[in-house]
């Protein structure tokens, strides 16, 4: 990832070490987080706008989804942020900090994944419902272990 | 997890580890098609989602039950 002027541009390696050009985009004035922070297995980048964090979801090939933002609370807005597992889920967070004395820490997902949600009825199809019927609806989001 | 029948709630509670909540018992719904909705709130990690289907009830049979009736002793004139 390359900047400049405010605008940041990925290069491509295409395996010859000769790199090509991404899609260039505008955001934020540090660019400097990047991580897989959906779990989908692309990079993803993250950045600070004034009292926001912006996150935009890679898609793997140079380009991005549009940016989602999250809102650092309390003012001012984050002066710098560094990413870990602070959830200790084996995902990526990031911590920022504020421009206040003392500092203030806000720690979050950059960029939260919706799960598919499944949900089938027994017996089905059914000429008659009766106290058996049973619906269950299921996700694959990560389950806190039992 | 909330599961939810026709858009009443029917059921809700967390889900177990393989990521499924179930609610059982039939609400006496009557015949046609019912919409199941399930609701996952999300958390630190996952944006709120759902999933829905159609859950068909047919017209159960009709049954017709013929009862003979005893008759009646009829007096007969000579």
């Amino acid at each position: 990832m390359v900047s400049a002027g405010g605008t940041y541009q990925s290069l491509l390696n295409n395996g010859t070490g000769i790199a090509s050009f991404g899609t260039a985009f505008t955001y934020g004035v540090t660019p400097n987080l990047i991580a897989d922070f959906n779990g989908d297995g692309n990079l993803d980048y993250a950045d600070f706008g004034t009292n926001t964090v912006y996150g935009l979801a890679g898609k793997g090939n140079s380009t991005f989804a549009t940016a989602k933002s999250v809102s650092v609370s309390p003012v001012p807005g984050p002066s710098g942020g560094t990413i870990g597992d602070f959830y200790n889920n084996g995902r990526p967070a990031i911590a920022v900090t504020t421009g206040l004395s003392p500092s203030y820490v806000e720690i979050f997902p950059m960029l939260k994944t919706t799960p598919p949600v499944a949900v089938a009825c027994s017996p089905n199809p059914t000429t008659f419902g009766d106290s058996s019927t049973t619906c269950t609806a299921q996700t694959t989001a990560e389950q806190p272990a039992i | 997890m909330s599961i939810l029948y026709d858009g009443n709630a029917w059921g809700n509670g967390n889900v177990n580890g393989s990521g499924a909540f179930s609610v059982g018992g039939f609400g006496g719904w009557g015949p046609g098609s019912h919409s199941i909705v399930g609701n996952y709130a999300g958390d630190e990690n996952y944006t709120s989602a759902s999933g829905s289907t159609t859950y068909i009830i047919g017209q159960g049979e009709t049954v017709t039950q013929i009862t003979n009736s005893t008759p009646t002793p009829q007096r007969t004139v000579p």
